[in-house]
């Protein structure tokens, strides 16, 4: 798993990535140096439950993917069944090449998710 | 002579279409004229029409994108030469110069990194501590980081140290600490500002407005980090010009635009939370908000809060917008300041289109946050 965040982690623009529980908990990460893991995943936790709560409270079924794009970067959520692989980038990523790379890998640990998760 | 008509039919356009862009109380007919100019190769006009346009309206993503890319494309060469005399004598005049055009191009970010370099390299001068200041209170105003905000404090702190008769770091710590609602620190500042300049018109109108204001009762991180959650500032200091012109926007032109938008095609919901307006508008009509709308609006509300905290909280500013899909649709989220604008949708054709119009509308006068100070 940490290999294919690794990989991830080579496209210019991909700042970090980790792979979270649906519940929030974190499972692996690899984020850039600078970066506090404990910081991240606290607000990865929070964005995962509130968001698939108060989706969930409308009825709504389970979110396949979420780009969120904010000024100086964007934060990339793909479903992998079990789990959701996060993608933090910075503001130059190209979106079409970066989504391209992210279902790649998303399709790698989906994989792998049925074994480790 | 087929080229000269040619070039009689462009410039005409180009004409009608930087008339009608004045006209537009959205930034659409910006947008598009600034397109128009990048596919005929006209990329420094673009450039130009794209700043302008910001300047009208500071929140349209679209002219910031545009403006974004073609500074790269124009002014790399402006940028390198800037760069280059920066490297060859690092003076705070050659490091002032490269900050002010990043500046003049909105190019924020890569202006505060210029300014942490000049600060690292100028440590105990007070002009390099009062641009840093200057740069990071400028990104604090637009993202509402608290970090920046307390890094800008910091550092304007520091070049009020440094000379302690610099009128510009004592009069920028009383306008930044008002608008975080630092009431007696901003007073102390001002005070120090007025001994500078005592007739300064701005300075002299902050002072009648702090007078009347309580003094604050928490510490300056809290504060920030109040300005950050909220996503708006405590109180908000304008200019006269500004309070004249009484550019606000009203409920009735924010609804209706909001029944517009759903009526694009592919749109089932369109809602918005909007300082105290709050509505929910399907099929070209607003309607009453009830379970099924309510829980849109505590969605919208909800995802606002934690998606604009995340992004700022792990280093990517301000919370502009999101898409997120499901099998039954998509549901776009598009966010300024401490307003939510969020779409359901059928589908996830037309998504482009939509996503368009909800910038231009959120962007647009209509919506525009009302600049009054509000104690």
């Amino acid at each position: 798993m940490l290999e294919v965040l690794e990989r991830l982690g080579d496209n210019p623009g991909i700042v970090g990535s980790l792979v979270a529980t649906t519940d929030g908990i974190v499972v692996q990460s690899r984020l850039r140096s600078g970066m506090d893991e404990d910081a991240a995943a606290a607000l990865v936790s929070s964005l995962l439950t509130s968001t698939v709560g108060l989706l969930g409270e409308c009825g709504k079924a389970r979110m396949g993917q979420l780009v969120l794009r904010a000024s100086r970067g964007k934060i990339i959520v793909t479903d992998l069944g079990n789990a959701y692989l996060v993608v933090v980038t910075d503001r130059n990523l190209d979106l079409n090449q970066g989504l391209l790379e992210i279902k790649s890998a998303a399709k790698t640990l989906t994989k792998l998710g049925r074994l480790v998760v | 002579m087929i080229g000269f008509f040619k070039r009689v039919f462009e410039l005409t356009e180009v004409h009608r279409r930087r008339r009608r862009a004045r006209l537009d109380t959205t930034p659409r007919s910006t947008v598009e004229l600034c397109r128009l100019l990048q596919r005929r190769g006209r990329v420094a006009a673009a450039r130009d029409v794209a700043r302008d346009g910001l300047l009208r309206f500071p929140a349209s993503a679209d002219l910031r994108d545009i403006l974004h890319s073609t500074w790269q494309r124009s002014t790399k060469k402006r940028v390198n030469e800037l760069q280059q005399k920066v490297d060859a004598d690092p003076s705070i005049e050659n490091y002032v110069a490269l900050i002010e055009h990043l500046q003049e191009f909105d190019e924020t970010d890569r202006a505060t990194e210029v300014s942490r370099q000049l600060v690292q390299k100028h440590p105990d001068d007070a002009a390099a501590a009062l641009v840093s200041g200057r740069i990071l209170i400028a990104r604090f105003h637009r993202d509402h980081v608290a970090q920046d905000g307390a890094l800008g404090l910091r550092s304007m702190q520091r070049a009020a140290e440094l000379d302690p008769q610099s009128f510009e770091a004592h009069f920028a710590l009383a306008e930044t600490n008002y608008y975080i609602g630092a009431v007696s620190k901003a007073l102390q500042h001002l005070y120090q500002a007025l001994d500078v300049q005592p007739e300064h018109t701005e300075a002299n109108r902050l002072y009648r407005i702090l007078t009347r204001l309580p003094l604050e009762k928490q510490q300056e991180r809290e504060l920030l980090r109040e300005v950050e959650e909220n996503d708006e500032a405590s109180f908000r200091f304008q200019s006269d010009a500004a309070s004249e012109s009484g550019d606000t926007a009203s409920p009735t032109k924010i609804a209706s635009g909001l029944e517009q938008l759903s009526l694009l095609a592919g749109v089932r919901r369109t809602v918005l939370s909007h300082r105290g307006v709050e509505a929910v508008a399907q099929e070209g009509r607003q309607v009453p908000v009830d379970d099924e709308t309510g829980c849109l609006l505590e969605l919208a509300r909800g995802f606002r809060r934690t998606a604009s905290l995340s992004a700022k909280r792990m280093g990517i500013g301000a919370f502009e917008e999101a898409e997120m899909s499901f099998d039954t649709g998509t549901i776009l989220a598009f966010g300024s300041g401490s307003t939510i604008l969020m779409i359901e949708t059928e589908g996830a054709s037309r998504l482009a289109t939509i996503a368009a119009e909800a910038r231009h509308y959120l962007a647009g006068s209509a919506v525009r946050e009302p600049e009054t100070a509000h104690a």
